[in-house]
């Protein structure tokens, strides 16, 4: 039996985020050290960035609320996954 | 500006054009992206028929949406990044040379340049019904010297860059002709 708090996924969450945010810098860097402000570059950066608002908004909204301080039990005698 | 830098432009140069693989070439990484960020909600619903018990559990919903969300984030980051790849991907042709920037990766850049004058023959291929549509192909130049032959994919309108090309080329000709003749100092 292997238990888990759940807390540990929504930390790989924020590391990922943390990566994320890192890529992100770099790729918008990239469109400022080439000066390319053009229309289509403006258009779908601003584009993407909605996008990844909208994705983390609803991410936040979905997990409002979720008790972080619960086990998740890997490989239990009840099941392959078990959360207590 | 940066542009500038990138290809150390000369004091007499000046940019006379900046051509971009055609957008229509973009449209396939488009489809790709939109299907891979729809993938993930008819998985979950088909999964959510097989076994409702575990979806109904707020706890297994919490992990569910922070792998669902990093999928779509790396969704979004991956799409950008292609975009810049695509986007960054030029040719600078000033009055001089012909400067081609190829964005490999995001941490990978090639600049390299060839002088106008070098041009020998210059080929243009527009081939297949949508390239025809949309005006786009090939443009591959020939070179004097031990240099590879530039070729680029995708480009819009390249019979018309062609012909401008060679016209620029015959201009730098002559402009080193009478360099050749009368010596830099005296054009000056």
């Amino acid at each position: 039996m292997l238990s888990i708090p759940l807390f540990i996924f929504l930390a790989i969450y924020c590391i990922y985020l943390l990566f994320f945010l890192l890529f992100s810098a770099a790729n918008v860097y990239h469109i400022y050290s080439t000066a390319t402000f053009t229309a289509p570059a403006v258009l779908i950066t601003v584009g993407v960035s909605l996008w990844c608002m909208m994705i983390l908004a609803a991410t936040f909204i979905a997990i409002t609320g979720v008790d972080w301080q619960t086990t998740l039990v890997l490989l239990g005698n009840q099941g392959l996954i078990t959360i207590q | 500006m940066p542009l500038d830098e990138i290809i150390k432009r000369k004091p007499y140069e000046k940019i006379v054009h900046i051509v971009r693989r055609h957008w229509i070439t973009y449209i396939p990484t488009v489809i790709l992206y939109s299907f891979l960020a729809i993938i993930p909600f008819p998985l979950l619903f088909v999964l959510g028929q097989a076994n409702p018990a575990f979806f109904q559990d707020a706890n297994a919903r919490a992990i569910i949406v922070l792998l669902v969300s990093a999928f779509e984030l790396s969704i979004a980051l991956f799409f950008y990044a292609s975009f810049l790849m695509y986007y960054l991907d030029m040719i600078i042709v000033t009055n001089d040379r012909l400067v081609e920037v190829s964005q490999r990766s995001l941490f990978s850049r090639k600049v390299s340049e060839l002088d106008l004058y070098k041009i020998q023959d210059a080929t243009s291929d527009v081939s297949g019904v949508v390239a025809t549509i949309f005006d786009y192909g090939t443009l591959a130049l020939q070179t004097a010297g031990e240099h590879d032959n530039f070729v680029f994919d995708g480009v819009g309108h390249p019979h018309d860059l062609r012909r401008q090309l060679l016209d620029l080329a015959e201009e730098d000709r002559k402009y080193h002709a009478r360099i050749g003749a009368h010596g830099a100092a005296d054009l000056k």
